[in-house]
């Protein structure tokens, strides 16, 4: 069954001093099943964060559709705001001078929880994101992580079945960030959809089903984090240990994209850019007596990196 | 959905806003200090002038507006600093209980701030009022406050969407309560049309019906004043209740509701 649709997505503003608009989402097209853990990866600025304002229902697309659960969300407000849960990244979206509990209490009441639920409710969730013992402190005092906790309690506290967590371990420190994806991690086995915003390529490759990669507001793939890595298979890479000579040697052959110094000495990655490339190299280290070598497909990071390319900070 | 419950939940964190302002200490000596100082000022512009009458209009006056119309219009531009607005607007719930309840708790700092001012003026300028005339002054500050809560409720559903207009229409709003209610020049002083703004504008009905009680109008006169505040106050409060939440709807079309 698919939880989410997408179909010929467009969302266009118009700036007041520019004349051309900016295209946020060009045609975007996607399904995503239920019961995913889905990624979506792209530069800042590439429509990430437009699409789950659309699925969100707080920005009307100026083209196509889109819709959760089978219903549309331009109209079916009541439906669609009931079924989804939002989870955000960072301080925002939490009243600081609330308690945990609190907060939960007050969220609840405005998904429509009866109040002789919401206290059990509550407790239950403070309970599984593990802020029983601080939830009467006010939010003000707690570290990232809790407040992460929280937000994600408080995207569940309508118990809802799709969740959109826009970069939920955003500023996280590693082992915060480790314990919050295996909380995901827990709502993909109780059958949630998850559509999830991140840069963290490992956060993509450990939690999700399927990856989206987004730029210019256009799809450009969606695949397993594994398949998206076999697509890319042109791109294969050679880490071998030899001398400066070699590797500027390796650098010469027609279709080495790149060669880089690991962190090892004497030691250095070539990219490739197809398969006979690939064995040009590898007869080059042969023929020059080196004997360390290891060939291995591309991290979701150089993917992401060959297909939206190093743009930098450029939006 | 529990549009009470919601209500009473949304107060809590009003009564917190306020908790991050003030303590009684600060309300006390910071606050009441600022609004007595500006009160007393106006009073003792009617005391230079050496008329006893325009003291006592401008004490009536200063002492029912005291402090009415501040801050509540920001509790939601707060919703956009916290980042709680968008998901506010993605609720299935409608947002005007929420938004009712955390701007709710100004009612009674405003209630509070206007009666404290009279204690203080009457006492310090020696105005000693008839005893059933004294009852009137909470009933009409309370519905003046509601009043120009209900008008704020409207003013906060457009500051939710525009928070960069929060302290234009603060100042706005208590500005247009201070010049067109009566408090310190009698409306019938302006033109026609802005009298007609007067006649539905916050606190210009209580504060006549509280003048007139302590003049000793008749109860009729005093009733009718009041009824007419309540009618403004409902009529406000319908036009917010209608408003809020499609005023956030045409954030959805424009874009303007950011996600966190």
């Amino acid at each position: 069954m698919i939880a989410v649709e997408a179909v010929s997505l467009g969302r266009s503003y118009e700036p007041r001093r520019r004349s051309t608009p900016i295209r946020a989402l060009d045609d975007f097209s996607i399904q995503i099943e239920k019961g995913e853990i889905h990624g979506l990866l792209g530069p800042n600025g590439a429509g990430k964060t437009t699409f789950i304002k659309i699925l969100s229902t707080l920005l009307l697309p100026t083209k196509g559709s889109a819709f959760v659960l089978g219903r549309d969300v331009t109209r079916e407000l009541r439906f669609v705001r009931s079924s989804i849960g939002i989870v955000l990244g960072g301080d925002k979206g939490l009243h600081s001078q609330l308690s945990a509990r609190e907060t939960l209490v007050y969220w609840a009441a405005l998904y429509g929880v009866p109040s002789h639920e919401s206290k059990s409710r509550v407790a239950a969730l403070l309970e599984r994101v593990g802020l029983t013992e601080r939830a009467d402190a006010w939010v003000e005092t707690y570290s990232r992580g809790m407040k992460q906790r929280l937000h994600l309690a408080r995207g569940l506290i309508a118990n809802a079945p799709v969740l959109f967590l826009d970069e939920p371990t955003i500023g996280m420190d590693p082992l915060a960030a480790l314990d919050f994806r295996k909380l995901i991690a827990g709502l993909r086995d109780e059958g949630r959809t998850i559509l999830l915003t991140t840069h963290d390529m490992a956060e993509a490759e450990a939690v999700c089903d399927r990856v989206s990669l987004i730029d210019h507001g256009k799809l450009i793939a969606v695949e397993t984090p594994a398949t998206l890595g076999r697509l890319l298979s042109q791109f294969e890479r050679v880490d071998f240990g030899a001398s400066a000579v070699i590797a500027e040697a390796v650098r010469s052959i027609d279709g080495v994209t790149q060669v880089s110094v690991l962190p090892q000495p004497d030691s250095y990655r070539a990219e490739v850019a197809d398969r006979p490339t690939l064995s040009a190299v590898l007869a080059q280290l042969v023929s020059a007596g080196v004997t360390s070598v290891r060939t291995s497909p591309p991290s979701l990071e150089e993917v992401y990196i060959h297909l939206i390319g190093d743009r930098g900070l450029k939006v | 959905m529990n549009h009470w419950h919601v209500f009473r939940v949304a107060l809590l964190v009003g009564t917190r806003d306020f908790r991050l302002f003030w303590n009684w200490r600060t309300w006390l000596f910071g606050w009441m200090a600022r609004i007595l100082t500006s009160a007393a000022s106006w009073v003792l512009v009617g005391e230079l002038v050496g008329d006893a009458g325009r003291l006592n209009y401008l004490l009536i006056g200063n002492a029912s507006i005291a402090g009415v119309g501040t801050f509540a219009v920001a509790a939601a531009a707060w919703e956009r600093w916290d980042g709680t607005y968008s998901l506010l607007v993605a609720a299935p719930s409608s947002m005007a209980p929420a938004m009712m309840g955390r701007m709710a708790i100004w009612i009674f700092h405003w209630v509070a701030s206007s009666l404290c001012t009279f204690a203080v003026l009457l006492t310090v300028f020696g105005w000693h009022l008839p005893f059933p005339a004294l009852l009137v002054i909470p009933l009409g500050v309370t519905l003046l406050a509601l009043s120009t809560y209900s008008l704020s409720l409207l003013l906060g559903a457009w500051i939710g969407l525009m928070p960069a207009l929060r302290n234009i229409s603060i100042n706005i709003l208590t500005t247009a309560i201070l010049v067109l209610s009566g408090a310190i020049v009698p409306v019938s002083f302006w033109p026609r049309w802005v009298r007609a703004i007067a006649e539905v504008f916050p606190a210009t009905h209580a504060l006549a019906g509280i003048r007139s009680a302590l003049a000793g109008g008749s109860a009729w006169l005093v009733g009718q004043e009041f009824a007419l505040e309540v009618a403004v106050a409902l009529g406000w409060l319908s036009l917010a209740l209608l408003s809020v939440d499609r005023i956030a709807e045409a954030g959805r079309a424009n874009g303007s509701i950011h996600l966190s």
